[in-house]
């Protein structure tokens, strides 16, 4: 017999790694209390570009929030349309050290990383 | 086999205005985008560095390219005090609109369509240009607010091909009294007129040469490519062709005869480029590099068609 099961709503989420690096970056910039906003704007080389800041003034009026290794992460509506699903990790091989978007929504990335498309 | 029997010279088919007026409102669109992140995201969608643009009067000509670097179509980016002026071609107008509504996500953005509430008129010609010497100090793209007959008005200066001309854009209410004005001893030339010249001079058009079936290198449009600016759409493409030498064809005029029955070129039995714009015996196409040599003659149908050096200016 088929059984049915929910699909786990997409969320956005953040690797313990990147959690770390994120709060050694805020604490560098001398607000180690900060939170990080994640969204997406238009341009970039493939249409749309990152956007990853340490904030220190709390969410937006239309941010959805997620919680995830004693981090906030704030993230506009329209931009969550495109980040749906995403994992942010934080790589520090010889190929290259820094946050990476691990995307599901990216058809094709540039050769830098920072832009996609959808 | 290509032959090489026909006239070089840059000025055959080329037709001569000046100081003639032509009507542009409905030929170009008018986009007012208003807000504190309007020419940063400009300048994330186009090619050339709008981020020079710091002061109002100030202007530059930018394409507008697709993720695979090719043409959606040529604006001009002007600073007013309280927002940007974006020119686009007027077919293109909902296309430009639309492709920056979709990218303004973050962004403090929002673009009018104002070319309801406006009228663009081009003064072709040094003599037209004379009319108003204080234009005579600012830079191709830039502008002045002058007053015509009461009224104020925004003058840009531009080019067609290597001539000058100056762009004349006001409030819909005023057109009747400044063309009134204007045309007191000055001659109106049609659309269909302005098509000829336009051809005549190698200025690429939207629908015809400004397509995404080209990029804006094969489009002669390298002047309005900022190539160390940093991303936008299309860029890496763009560089690309440009680093590597990868582009295949180039933007030509052409000349012949008789009527053409078809735009398909051909060199021998080869696929050598294709005719973008016609006017009589004379037209603008895209060919190979190899066969783009003023003096190429090459075969559309019946007919021998030449290719032509575009005006160096």
């Amino acid at each position: 017999m088929a059984t049915r099961t929910t699909p786990e709503p997409l969320t956005i989420t953040i690797s313990e790694e990147a959690a770390v690096h994120v709060k050694q970056f805020a604490a560098a910039e001398g607000k180690p209390e900060a939170d990080l906003r994640v969204g997406v704007k238009g341009g970039g080389c493939s249409g749309l570009t990152y956007v990853l800041e340490i904030v220190d003034g709390g969410p937006g009026e239309n941010d959805q929030i997620v919680e995830e290794h004693d981090i906030r992460l704030y993230v506009d509506k329209k931009s969550y349309i495109f980040l749906a699903g995403t994992v942010l990790e934080y790589s520090g091989g010889l190929n290259g050290k820094g946050f990476v978007f691990n995307n599901p929504n990216a058809k094709t990335t540039c050769g830098c990383g920072t832009s996609f498309s959808v | 086999m290509t032959q090489r029997t026909g006239s070089t010279t840059g000025n055959v088919a080329e037709l001569n205005f000046n100081d003639v007026l032509v009507d542009l409102s409905s030929y170009l669109g008018r986009l007012r985008v208003n807000g504190s992140d309007a020419i940063d995201l400009l300048d994330r969608l186009s090619t050339n560095r709008l981020t020079d643009l710091t002061a109002p009067g100030m202007g530059m000509r930018s394409v507008l390219t697709t993720n695979k670097g090719r043409v959606i179509d040529l604006l001009g980016i002007h600073m007013m005090g309280n927002g940007i002026l974006v020119v686009t071609s007027g077919a293109a107008l909902r296309k430009v609109a639309d492709w920056i509504e979709f990218y303004t996500i973050m962004e403090d953005v929002e673009n009018v369509d104002i070319s309801g509430n406006t009228f663009h008129l081009r003064l072709i010609g040094i003599d037209a240009y004379k009319r108003f010497p204080e234009v005579n100090n600012i830079t191709n793209s830039s502008f002045l607010e002058i007053e015509i007959s009461g009224s104020s008005c925004t003058a840009i200066r531009t080019k067609v091909g290597g001539d000058l001309c100056l762009d004349i854009i006001g409030r819909k209410d005023d057109e009747g009294s400044v063309r009134q004005i204007l045309l007191s001893d000055m001659d109106e030339r049609s659309l269909l007129d302005y098509e000829r010249y336009r051809i005549s001079k190698g200025e690429p058009a939207f629908g015809s040469e400004l397509t995404e079936d080209f990029n804006p290198l094969e489009a002669g449009l390298i002047d309005y490519i900022h190539f160390n600016k940093g991303c936008y759409i299309g860029q890496e493409v763009v560089a690309r062709l440009n680093t590597y030498d990868k582009v295949q064809r180039k933007l030509v005029k052409l000349t012949w005869q008789g009527s053409l029955c078809g735009r398909n070129l051909y060199s021998g039995d080869q696929s050598a480029g294709i005719v973008t714009s016609m006017a009589n015996g004379f037209g603008l196409g895209f060919v190979k590099k190899i066969h783009a040599e003023p003096g190429t003659v090459l075969a559309c149908g019946e007919e021998s068609v030449t290719i032509v050096e575009l005006s160096s200016d």
